[in-house]
């Protein structure tokens, strides 16, 4: 096998371990995080509608906490974004490395 | 000869790709951001904890809280490749949204406001503040989040 050949097969098997641990796991975290807050808020969303029947919230507080859930599911989706973009970065940096070791491992192996 | 061909390459290659990594995706982690949320949240919840007495009692910490919350927006805002935490903070001091910013402008406005409902809305801005946080603290590792 040429030195390329062995570069590019170091810089493939480890590039298929680190984008599918990533692409595996984002997809489940995002899924995961936004079911996990849907549910909660369901019981909210129910707690509230038993205090506005029983007079305990008025019909402006229960819009108020409507919007509330608008505002902290959009703010719960920036956080999921966020955390991926930061995560895709790590991958970026890992996939950099990879690349420039397999490298010197291959062409400058006593470096 | 061939071999040192290929070694140029890789070498152009490799600095292509160096490059390519110095460009971020998002902004890095900030300790000074982190500590904004973390201790804003602390106090957001101190301070509309009394969102049921009346406000002209309160009115001199709301301003200053409402002061603090806006620096904190505007330091989220103003690094670079930071637009998602400054988007959170936005929604979060924004007084026409439902978060801090918009009880803090409902209690000024309706003068005291029902403990029930300011219990519920404390729930839900401090669910707000920690996704903050969390967004922060996964730009330097990752990290669990609360909730």
């Amino acid at each position: 096998m040429s030195k390329i050949d062995e570069f590019l097969n170091l810089v493939k098997g480890g590039a298929i371990g680190l984008a599918t641990d990533y692409v595996k796991g984002a997809k489940q975290r995002g899924i995961d995080d936004m079911v996990a807050y849907a549910t909660g808020r369901k019981a909210d969303v129910e707690r509230w509608g038993g205090m506005l029947e029983r007079g305990e919230i008025s019909a402006e507080d229960f819009a108020q906490l409507l919007q509330g859930l608008r505002d902290g599911a959009e703010i719960r989706g920036l956080r999921v974004a966020g955390v991926e973009l930061a995560r895709l970065q790590r991958l970026r940096d890992a996939l950099v490395n990879l690349v420039i070791n397999s490298a010197v491992k291959t062409f400058i192996p006593g470096a | 000869m061939r071999i040192a061909r290929h070694v140029h390459l890789l070498l152009l290659a490799s600095l292509a790709l160096f490059a390519a990594s110095c460009t971020p995706l998002i902004a890095g982690y900030s300790l000074e951001a982190y500590r904004n949320a973390t201790s804003l949240k602390a106090e957001t919840l101190a301070v509309i904890a009394h969102a049921d007495e009346p406000f002209p009692q309160h009115a001199q910490e709301v301003r200053d809280l409402q002061i603090r919350l806006a620096a904190a927006h505007e330091f989220a805002a103003g690094m670079p490749r930071n637009s998602l935490s400054a988007s959170q903070w936005q929604i979060m001091v924004d007084p026409t949204r439902a978060m801090a910013g918009g009880l803090l402008a409902r209690w000024q406005r309706e003068t005291r406001l029902n403990p029930v409902f300011v219990r519920e809305q404390s729930a839900q801005i401090a669910r707000a503040f920690d996704d903050i946080i969390c967004l922060e603290a996964n730009k330097g590792q990752d990290t669990a989040c609360q909730n």
